[in-house]
């Protein structure tokens, strides 16, 4: 039967020639969007590594570069808010460190092996990691044992010990920065790792992370930088307790302009821009291939039409109406895998020539749920054409045009 | 001849409803997604209004400040002293504008929370983009030197605040400031990030911190009087960069000063060939480090766009070009007849070919309704805060172009087809073609 | 009228060759009713065909009003087939997407005829084959008969000086086709229209005024 099928189909090569370019360009779409997707997904199911829920963020403008003031603001703001029963826990942060931070601070570190890791930079205080919910894989988070440190502590994500080290636990070792010239320049301790910090969103790939010590007494540095706080708010606070946390702020410092956000309405928001990121290729997409499917169809019932006679023959020689059927809907499914053939030939260029850098399974995963889904389709397609088939008469054959 | 082919088209049409069905569904979806398309790339490369002196303005952008080992850096916009100091003074543009981006800030007009985009600005700004006024006027030189509190702010912000637009004179409070409406001016569509804004004040009513920063923070616009001036101007800035090195903070860390003064056009193809832009905090300070290219920008975007474009149409194309071979086969005997009958091969093409173009026309008026409904859709939907996309008549010629592209496209191959068709072969019937 | 000298065709497939017509000369003589006559497969439809300039021959001669077409153009052979020719075919090859009256216009169409005047041109020729009633209605609603009878109204709604009919009653019982040969035999007779048939019927062939027969592609007589 297949092999009846086959000859078929390529006896027909020139007339089906347009209909397989289509079938291969459908799949090359699906791919495509496929790959896209499941990409995307899988930094989605890469655990996010904060928590976003009751956790709020205050942005600061200070309105001075005196540090007096500022140190004062700073003293006033921490009393402030620990004197607050709605809120469990907060800390100060930089402006590139919480989490949906418009900024990002980026540094290379030469490894042992001379390959620069880039990093990103971010700093909190004491108090950050149980604001932001991270989780450790080893090692801890800073705290007031770290105010005597001969050298500087850092805690790094999974990614940094993984990308910088390559060793299995590296709680306690030490590393050096090198400047320009090749000269030591900083050293570091590593007291902790955690696990994934996403600071930017779900949908964007973890790269490796520094975090540094950062004491909010300490106003010397530009206080621009480190004006956030992360505030992580009781279970069931009001909104209102919004106005009056900035009401509040303002009016200690004497009139610093706060910005406070719920990060579960910033995340929202982020989710929602990706949604429509993804939703509008797709929907492109869908219509692309709902197009080529009713194309398929129409294609499919004019050659019905045109091979009644065939039909009619073969019905007159002993082919039972349900053989017709199966025959015709077989006919797709042939020509869809010559055309499907040659998609994933040229689908799985991608990777070879590695043209994105991502893993191989998204595209293994992007291949056979394209594969599948066009199978689907092209199986509806044929159906009702095929039942029209069924329904050809033997004396059908005996007829002349 | 026209109105047989037309008549005769429409009797096809009407006669096989399916496939007219499928053909205009395929063919107003495609024209419809290349409307949208093209809305929104008018949106952006747009010379009316404010938008009057769009060929003649650079942008300065990013200021990047990179190390002499090139791994670490500043990556940033610039900062208004940086601006202020070593961009005004270039004397060849006529005219130099220093803005900040907008920042959002959070009022309580009568208990309700309303989210304000502010952007700080100078007189210059208004001539540069010389805005639509729906009441009152902008600020000038005085106001600008003087700190004048005083603020333009848009119909948008008028509305939610004061809920009127007739509001000159009236206070309103963004940002712990309390400033004066002078005048009030039309919705800009954030797609044009350089001006969007809420409320527009003097710069020099800012914090002095927020005027003493190297980077960040600010942007600025340079109208030259010629765009044959555009490499003198850069030149005179490319001096002030190495001059500006010593003040950079942090100088002996800094070994190159970076700052690629960009048209409308190249900032629009650096966006649409790394449209991921906003996401790249991994790519190396190294890849940042852009130089423009050399070739056109607009060369890049509209061949870009054009290969896009037809990339799209092609599988539509060709599942119309399926399903007219099919239709055709059908037709066989027609074409005969037809021969026999008188009908040259040129004519029969002839025929065809209106037959498409008048089933792509159908399917462009279908689509441009399409097209309306979908604009109106993202425009009261807020998704694109402020934007107004509107079809236009260029949009209008060129939905007609793509029509007759997509008709001849589909159509050519089966007319040709049609007419190798041999006559006594067509009327035989049952052939395959 | 229509002159043929050594007309050879032969058909070429990738591997075999066909001798359809084998040194055939015939001349049709203005005004006359000419039967061709055959069993299938002797070439008769080929030699329509070839009269009708819808197929070339492989060699030989064709000469319109004496003016020989060999070097003639697609656009020229269409303008001649559309003013000298009309053709009635076995299976009727009505458009099924146009009414009668639309079909029987298709001639005049590559005439650049105002609409008018083919619609009255049209309903004349309707009237003649006794169908003007029917114009309205599409081909799939008629019988075979009437179906050929607007088919012979489409073959002279353009006054052509011959009508070539390929088996014009084949697919007819023999009233409907006596029927067709009275509308073919009156309009040779008033109009002194010349006629080629092509039949394998010898009652049809009768009709005519003269009968050149056919076996392998060759005239016997």
């Amino acid at each position: 039967m297949f092999k009846h099928l086959f000859k078929l189909i390529w006896n027909r090569k020139k007339s089906n020639t347009l209909l397989l370019v289509e079938v291969f360009l459908s799949f090359l779409v699906l791919f495509a969007v496929l790959s896209v997707f499941y990409y995307n997904y899988s930094f989605y199911s890469d655990p996010l590594g904060f928590e976003y829920k009751n956790v709020w963020i205050a942005n600061l403008s200070p309105n001075s570069d005196d540090e007096d003031e500022t140190r004062t603001n700073v003293e006033n703001m921490y009393n402030l808010l620990n004197s607050f029963t709605q809120i469990e826990s907060f800390s100060f942060c930089s402006d590139y460190t919480h989490p949906y931070a418009g900024n990002t601070w980026v540094n290379g570190y030469k490894n042992v092996e001379g390959v620069y890791v880039n990093t990103i930079l971010h700093s909190g205080d004491d108090d950050f990691a149980k604001t932001a919910g991270l989780n450790f894989i080893e090692g801890r988070w800073f705290n007031k044992s770290d105010d005597a440190a001969l050298v500087q502590p850092i805690v790094v994500n999974k990614l940094f010990k993984e990308t910088f080290f390559n060793e299995s636990s590296v709680a306690g070792k030490k590393f050096q920065r090198f400047d320009d010239n090749g000269k030591p320049e900083a050293d570091y301790t590593v007291i902790g790792v955690i696990d994934n910090y996403k600071y930017k969103g779900e949908f964007v790939e973890e790269s490796p992370k520094i975090f540094r010590r950062f004491n909010y007494r300490d106003t010397t540095a530009n206080f621009r930088r480190n004006n956030s706080i992360l505030i992580k708010v009781k279970a069931g606070t009001s909104i209102a307790f919004e106005e009056k946390l900035v009401g509040e702020i303002s009016r200690i410092t004497k009139g610093w302009n706060v910005k406070v956000s719920q990060l579960e309405v910033i995340r929202d928001r982020y989710i929602k821009d990706k949604g429509i990121e993804i939703l509008v290729p797709s929907s492109i997409a869908f219509f692309l291939i709902l197009n080529v499917a009713l194309g398929l169809m129409g294609v499919l019932w004019y050659s019905i039409n045109r091979r009644r006679t065939e039909i009619g023959l073969r019905r007159a020689i002993g082919a039972s109406g349900k053989r017709i059927l199966l025959q015709i809907i077989g006919e797709a499914i042939v020509l869809g895998t010559f055309a499907i053939v040659i998609g994933i030939a040229f689908a799985v260029q991608v990777p070879i020539l590695q043209l994105f850098d991502t893993k191989i399974g998204i595209y293994i995963a992007g291949i056979l749920t394209a594969s599948v889904f066009l199978y689907f389709i092209i199986t509806i397609c044929a159906f009702y054409p095929s039942v029209l088939a069924a329904k050809v008469q033997p004396v059908d054959a005996l007829h002349s045009e | 001849m026209l109105t047989n082919y037309i008549k005769m088209a429409g009797k096809v049409l009407l006669r096989r409803k399916f496939f007219t069905f499928i053909s205009l569904f395929g063919i107003s979806f495609t024209i419809m997604v290349l409307l949208i398309v093209t809305a929104f790339i008018e949106s952006r490369v747009s010379s009316d209004g404010e938008m009057v002196n769009r060929s003649r303005i650079l942008i300065a952008d990013r200021l990047i400040g990179v190390d002499s080992s090139k791994t670490s850096g500043t990556w940033s916009s610039p900062g208004f002293k940086f601006l202020n100091k070593y961009l005004k003074n270039i004397e060849t543009p006529e005219l130099i504008s220093i803005y900040s981006h907008g920042r959002d800030y959070f009022t309580y007009p009568n208990g309700i929370k309303l989210k304000l985009t502010r952007k700080f600005t100078d007189d210059t700004f208004w001539r540069i983009y010389p805005f639509r006024f729906i009441e009152g006027k902008a600020f000038g030189i005085n106001e600008y030197e003087s700190a004048s509190r005083v603020a333009v702010i848009n119909e948008y912000t008028a509305l939610a605040y004061f809920g009127k637009t007739n509001v000159v004179g009236e206070p309103i409070e963004v940002g712990g400031i309390t400033y004066r409406v002078i005048g009030v001016v039309e919705n800009i569509s954030v797609l044009n990030r350089y001006i969007s804004s809420d409320v527009y004040v003097p710069t020099t009513t800012a914090k002095s911190n927020t005027l003493d920063t190297f980077f960040g923070g600010f942007g600025a616009s340079i109208l030259a009087k010629e765009v044959s001036d555009f490499p003198v101007i850069r030149n005179e800035f490319h001096r002030n960069l190495r001059e500006a090195l010593k003040d950079a903070p942090d100088p002996s860390r800094t070994h190159v000063l970076k700052c690629v003064l960009k048209t409308y056009s190249e900032m629009f193809a650096k966006e649409f060939y790394n449209s991921s832009d906003k996401l790249d905090h991994q790519t190396t300070l190294d890849k940042t480090i852009e130089e423009p290219t050399g070739i056109p920008a607009s060369f890049l975007i509209y061949s870009g766009i054009g290969f896009l474009m037809i990339l799209f149409m092609l599988l539509p194309s060709i599942n119309l070009v399926n399903i007219n071979l099919s239709r055709m086969t059908e037709r066989n005997s027609e074409i005969g007849v037809r021969k026999a009958f008188g009908a040259s091969k040129s004519t029969l093409v002839g025929q065809f070919i209106v037959e498409n173009i008048i089933l792509t026309l159908i399917g462009g008026v279908v689509s441009a309704i399409l097209a309306a409904l979908a604009l109106n859709a993202i425009n009261s939907s807020g998704i694109i805060k402020h934007v107004n996309l509107t079809m236009s008549f260029s949009m209008l010629i060129i939905s007609v172009i793509i029509c007759m592209i997509f008709g001849i496209m589909s159509g050519a191959y089966p007319a040709y087809r049609m007419s190798k068709l041999h006559p006594v072969e067509a009327l035989r019937g049952g052939t395959n073609v | 009228m229509i002159l043929l000298e050594n007309i050879d065709k032969v058909y070429r497939t990738r591997s075999i060759e066909t001798l359809a017509l084998q040194d055939v000369s015939i001349e049709v003589r203005k005004g006359e009713f000419l039967s061709i006559m055959g069993p299938s497969g002797s070439g008769k439809s080929t030699l329509l065909n070839i009269m009708g300039l819808l197929d070339a021959p492989t060699s030989g001669d064709i000469s319109i009003d004496q003016l020989p077409v060999k070097n003639y153009k697609d656009k020229e052979l269409a303008k001649l087939r559309n003013q000298k020719i009309g053709f009635v075919f076995q299976s009727y090859h009505l458009i099924n997407d146009l009414t009668v009256i639309d079909n029987v216009e298709i001639p005049l169409l590559y005439r650049n005829m105002p609409g008018k005047e083919r619609r009255k041109l049209a309903t004349e020729a309707l009237e003649i084959v006794g169908l003007s009633a029917r114009m309205n209605l599409f081909p799939n609603q008629l019988s075979g008969g009437q179906a050929q009878r607007v088919a012979i109204a489409r073959a002279i709604v353009g006054k052509p000086e011959i009508i070539l009919a390929d088996e014009p009653t084949g697919n007819l019982d023999s009233a409907m086709g006596n029927e067709i040969l009275d509308i073919l035999a009156e309009l040779h007779g008033k109009n002194n229209t010349t006629i080629v048939m092509v039949t394998h019927d010898e009652r049809m062939a009768e009709r005519s005024e003269r009968v050149i027969h056919f076996f392998d592609g060759c005239q016997v007589n």
